[in-house]
């Protein structure tokens, strides 16, 4: 390759790093802006701060001082929200996932109308079952009530626990488990104690993913929630969508939710080529 | 004389600690079919690759036909090289796999559609032309990789142990294709292998290497009856040649071979100072289990007794297994007899047919 | 290889355990609100009016009528679309040519790549949030790079006041934080075909564009084909970034699909005509689905 083609490709990678981390350089500088800073045109802070994130604990402040907003709940209930509901419809997910898993790669189950209908839940989008779903909840007094959620998430994503894991467990040699059951092992044990082990790394992927996926997920938060069962996504919206164009709150917003998000993108970084072509190609 | 087509000249190779490829040198004149013979990891491979640009060599140079070609990259250097794993265009047809690299030379398509035919024909590969590469049995797979290599008219062909993975049955038949092909169209050839009875069936040369170095090089028949020393002989032949630890005894002015209690003329004397040097001392001696001639009593002061260990009826061989005091000797014998196990029997060696090896060097001395 | 499977049947553990809880999710959660959403659909229902849905009276098929002829709901329809095809392209294309050039080694490149990837890890939100924050009218696009280029006229410019530029900033967003998707997809892909196959095109005299167009692409056809079909039912479905970044604006120019379906239903509540698009668009779905699995791997 000669020295310019190389130089072309060299500039071109630097271009995308630059694209890929300006606009999180700026929202990291804008969250520790103070008020008056939230207009400039350069990114450091001149006189930086932690008002904005502290707003966001105590959004009672901000009325009087830019103007009338609508928010007036602190961001702590959403953000433990959001673990709960996120953190159980996973792992319900994922167990979920890893049986169905289990009998569709060593039997022929379930149904293929079961396996059809999860991939349907992926493939539509949220807004055209959301409508019924909220009649549904409504008149089972599930509206605004974490199990609502967990269970709508985990319902919508245990596809993905399916597809992973079954790359994984297909990977385990059958003739282990027969070994298994040969010296007297019951079924259970044999699920438990020989597959289940050996499949770790899927689940860790499966669940990661799956993760991910749910923290992030707003339309079905914002429909079916309302005070008690807020995700933080839903807070989020409100932030945006508040009177008084609360900048550096905005910012400090968006820093406080991307956390475990990268935390959790960053483990599962080395598992992530392997799981997608993992799950594409079987 | 044939031009010399490939030269290579104090090739050698190293990753990290080790050495791959060991100063090795060697040519190969044109229209030959020269092979590099080894066991696994003797740097056959790697050497090959050099020569194909593949790898970068540490030390050394490669000549393709007088020119330097030791930097230049595979494209460059007028080579062709089949994998031992095939590797066609599974996507592509056989018709574009053997034409692909006449496309990338910028021939005219009516040429390319010559020349493809003329191949394909000679290879047996006129029905499979329309059939995706991937979908095709594994012989035929390697057929369309030879054609392939073949139809760019490359200097030298370079081949890396291309049978290995084709069925055994059609092994045979494949062998005798290639030389054939080989002779018909005058290509010159450099061919990996560690199947030694491969290379003794095809070559013209072979050079047999270990750890990376060269042991020696010559026509099969060179290499089986005069090896250089114990490693060519033991690879070389089938059953492998019997090497056992004998004294050399100097009894008036003649240098004879003590084995247990038996001793044997050297009729072929050897150099007197090498008959100097080693008498007295232990040697080794090797001889084909085919040159030996078995007997079911002593008729001459030079038979051996041996137990006999375990007898194999192959068809029209038979293979002796023999132990001699504490070593185990093979002896092959194309007349069957009833020979029982556990009797014995008696060998007599022709000294002639013997190689003598330095027992430390392992070196042949004569 | 399609698993390790028996022909046997399998032991009521496995059957329990394999069938029970995915199918409680499945049909407690969605299946009887699917079943319910046909029903909803036919109905007339409006739940401020004060009574419940089963005693609403039934509509017949005026619902889906109105579908047809409400300009809203097609242009909707239109405007996601064409954001699908403009945002899978585009990706594709940018993802393509970064995997081409990030195949080869070189010092860093792994640093490269964490860093490529990462915005996949963001929540849509919050994507939304930041380009919502960049498009500001006197945020850094145009306070600072705008500015360099066109001087002061620069804050002059409103993104979301105009509709061509508020659709633009939604395919940014969109771009931004997908094209590592694609690219992932490509890379790991073009990174699995056998070096074999590379040399052996070497060894024939292929230089590295040829063996990239003849004999990578050509091999990972089927995965490209399965990434652009995730990304595109992906795509269609862009709710967050149009909720949060634009609302639809201005006025309902950015308005997507999604977006459209969730006022009907929330803020109207207009609930049996929102089943009734709900369900004409789920149609319009399988069907297309249904024809792209037959095209793509069942006719020959």
């Amino acid at each position: 390759m000669s020295i310019i083609t190389r130089a072309i490709k060299y500039i071109f990678i630097g271009f995308c790093l630059l694209w890929v981390l300006i606009p999180v350089a700026w929202i990291v500088c804008l969250a520790f802006k103070p008020y008056p800073e939230w207009r400039v045109a350069y990114f450091l802070p001149k006189d930086p701060t932690l008002s904005n994130f502290v707003i966001l604990f105590e959004p009672k402040q901000i009325i009087g001082m830019m103007g009338a907003t609508a928010i007036v709940d602190p961001v702590t209930r959403p953000f433990i929200n959001s673990i709960i509901v996120v953190g159980f419809s996973t792992i319900i997910a994922v167990f979920a996932g890893f049986f169905t898993a289990y009998g569709a790669s060593r039997y022929n189950t379930p149904g293929p109308f079961s396996l059809f209908f999860t991939l349907l839940t992926r493939m539509l989008p949220p807004a055209t079952f959301v409508t019924p779903i909220m009649v549904y909840y409504s008149n089972l007094k599930l509206l605004d009530t974490h199990l609502g959620l967990i269970l709508l998430y985990a319902a919508v994503t245990v596809t993905y626990g399916i597809w992973i894991l079954k790359g994984f467990i297909d990977n385990v040699p059958r003739e282990w488990e027969e070994a298994a059951l040969l010296e007297g092992a019951t079924h259970s044990q044999v699920i438990f104690k020989v597959t289940l082990p050996l499949v770790k790394s899927g689940l860790v992927v499966a669940g990661l993913f799956i993760f991910l996926l749910n923290w992030a997920e707003l339309l079905f938060a914002l429909v079916l929630t309302n005070v008690n069962a807020v995700t933080l996504p839903v807070h989020i919206s409100k932030y945006v969508g508040a009177v008084g164009q609360l900048y550096g709150p905005q910012a400090a917003l968006g820093i406080i939710s991307s956390l475990i998000p990268l935390i959790i993108g960053y483990i599962i970084q080395k598992h992530l080529v392997a799981a997608f072509t993992f799950g594409m190609v079987r | 004389m044939a031009e010399v087509k490939l030269e290579v000249k104090n090739l050698t190779k190293r990753f990290g600690e080790l050495v791959a490829v060991d100063n090795v040198s060697f040519e190969v004149r044109e229209g030959e079919f020269f092979s590099l013979l080894g066991p696994s990891g003797c740097g056959k491979t790697t050497t090959l690759r050099c020569i194909a640009g593949l790898e970068i060599p540490d030390e050394g140079k490669i000549f393709i036909k007088g020119r330097d070609v030791t930097m230049l990259p595979p494209q460059q250097r007028g080579i062709s090289l089949v994998f031992q794993e095939f590797a066609v265009f599974p996507h592509m047809s056989v018709y574009d796999n053997l034409a692909f690299g006449l496309k990338i030379r910028g021939l005219p398509k009516d040429e390319i559609r010559r020349k493809v035919l003329t191949i394909a024909e000679s290879l047996h590969l006129t029905d499979y032309l329309g059939v995706k590469a991937g979908k095709l049995g594994l012989s035929e797979q390697q057929r369309t990789a030879l054609g392939r290599s073949i139809a760019v008219e490359p200097e030298v062909l370079l081949l890396d142990e291309p049978l290995t993975l084709v069925d055994a049955k059609v092994k045979e038949s494949m062998r005798r294709e290639l030389r054939r092909l080989q002779k018909e169209l005058n290509i010159t050839i450099l061919y990996v292998t560690h199947d030694q009875l491969e290379a003794m069936m095809m070559s013209d040369r072979i050079a047999v290497m270990n750890a990376g170095r060269i042991l020696q090089v010559g026509s099969p028949m060179e290499i089986y009856e005069n090896p250089k020393n114990v490693f060519v002989a033991k690879f070389i032949g089938s059953p492998t040649i019997n090497i056992v630890e004998a004294k050399l005894e100097k009894e008036d002015d003649m240098l004879k071979i003590v084995l247990n209690d038996v001793k044997l003329d050297i009729e072929k004397k050897l150099p007197k100072e090498i008959g100097e040097k080693y008498a007295g001392k232990n040697i080794l001696i090797g001889i084909r289990p085919e040159d030996l001639l078995i007997f079911k009593e002593k008729s001459s002061p030079y038979d051996i007794k041996c137990s006999v260990d375990m007898v194999e009826l192959t068809g029209n061989k038979m293979e002796l297994h023999l132990k001699l005091g504490e070593m185990s000797i093979r002896a092959l014998s194309t007349i069957r007899f009833d020979i029982e196990e556990s009797s014995e029997i008696y060998l007599r060696i022709h000294p002639e047919k013997t190689c003598i090896f330095d027992r430390e060097t392992e070196e042949r001395i004569a | 290889m399609g698993g390790n499977r028996l022909s046997t049947k399998p032991p009521k553990l496995v059957s329990l355990l394999a069938n029970l809880p995915v199918n409680i999710l499945l049909y407690v959660t969605l299946i009887v609100p699917f079943i319910l959403m046909i029903y909803l659909a036919f109905l007339a229902w409006n739940p401020a009016a004060g009574y419940e849905w089963w005693q609403a009276p039934l509509a017949g098929l005026s619902n889906f009528a109105r579908a047809f002829s409400d300009a809203r709901f097609i242009t909707a329809l239109g405007r996601t679309v064409l954001f699908t095809l403009v945002v899978v392209m585009i990706e594709f294309s940018l993802g393509l040519v970064l995997a081409y050039l990030l195949l080869e080694e070189f010092k860093g490149k792994r640093a490269v790549l964490s860093i490529i990837i990462y915005p996949l890890m963001l929540p849509w939100v919050v994507v939304a949030l930041i380009f919502y924050l960049l498009f500001q009218d006197y945020g850094p696009v145009n306070n600072l790079f705008l500015k360099a280029l066109i001087g002061d006229a620069a804050t002059q410019m409103h993104w979301f006041l105009s509709p061509t530029t508020a659709f633009v900033t939604l395919l940014i967003a969109d771009i931004w934080q997908w094209t590592p998707f694609m690219f992932l997809i490509l890379y790991s892909g073009l990174s699995a075909v056998s070096k074999r196959l590379i040399e052996a095109a070497q060894v024939l005299g292929a230089s590295s564009r040829t063996i990239f167009w003849r004999i990578q692409l050509p091999l990972i056809r089927p995965l490209i084909i399965i990434a652009l079909v995730l990304r595109a039912l992906e795509a269609f479905k862009v709710f967050d970034i149009a909720y949060v970044m634009t609302g639809g604006g201005p006025g309902t120019s950015t308005e997507t699909l999604s977006l459209y379906i969730y006022r009907v239903a929330i803020e109207y509540h207009d609930i049996s005509y929102a089943a009734a698009l709900s369900l004409i668009i789920l149609v319009i779905l399988v069907i297309v689905i249904r024809v792209f699995i037959w095209y793509s791997f069942e006719r020959r």
